[in-house]
């Protein structure tokens, strides 16, 4: 193995790391949103916010 | 979105530098190398004054004083022309720098921690047993103080949102309180 490959190892390592809180927390952002938007906004505003960021 | 992707793949980018540096500053058979514990009890420090590398120090010093001379200019400026959003984003700034001096007071207490919950936790062991850990937990004390810096950052940063939201739904709720009322009457 060289230092490159070596270095690779480790930036793949730390990204590995956060693939999954990072799906995770994508997954998590829609039932959340609307959620918060259920109880922060009211039909008589007029307005239909957008669950998608 | 995109932006959330990005940070979330650029923030283990740049913790990633510091382990790279440690393992490239040993040979590649050294790094590689699990069978031997990297953890030292004594750590020898030879300094010699005419080598010693000072830009971290000028680096701080002069970050300190930009952030200083800002607030004492920005601060009277941004009040004088009513400019509230400047206002506010200097004292959260203030705050900010708040938060990291206190992390780094509170380090001080982390041999006192170890120390006390050694000695609280385990109170059933022998005292030899207790000696080992105590020096067990200095040999790992360099380790323990990044986890430390981690921890109380993280703690700090929820207990600060955790009060700004407070007062936000404070501030919201007499402001609905203010709109729906025909009179009012408060205790100052």
């Amino acid at each position: 193995m060289s230092e490159k490959g070596y270095v690779a190892t480790i930036l793949i390592q730390a990204v590995m790391f956060v693939i999954p809180s990072i799906i995770c927390s994508f997954l998590c952002m829609f039932p959340a949103f609307y959620m918060l938007y259920k109880f922060a906004f009211t039909t008589d505003m007029g307005f239909e916010p957008s669950y998608w960021p | 979105m995109g932006q959330a992707l990005f940070l979330g793949l650029l923030i283990p980018a740049l913790s990633s530098i510091i382990p790279i540096r440690a393992a490239l500053s040993k040979s590649l058979n050294e790094s590689l190398n699990t069978q031997r514990s990297r953890t030292t009890g004594v750590i020898v420090n030879i300094l010699d004054a005419s080598e010693q590398n000072i830009v971290p120090y000028i680096l701080f010093g002069t970050l300190s004083v930009t952030f200083g001379i800002s607030i004492y200019i920005l601060l009277p400026l941004a009040m004088l022309s009513e400019n509230y959003s400047l206002i506010l984003q200097i004292f959260f700034l203030i705050l900010m720098g708040m938060i990291l001096g206190l992390t780094l007071l509170a380090l001080n207490l982390q041999g006192l921690i170890e120390w006390l919950l050694t000695w609280s936790m385990l109170f059933w062991e022998t005292p030899s047993m207790l000696r080992m850990l105590s020096k067990n937990l200095t040999a790992h004390k360099e380790r323990n103080k990044l986890t430390a810096i981690i921890y109380s950052l993280t703690l700090g940063c929820i207990i600060f949102l955790v009060v700004a939201s407070d007062l936000q739904i404070e501030e919201i709720n007499i402001l609905s309180d203010v709109a729906n009322a025909d009179l009012i009457i408060g205790n100052t």
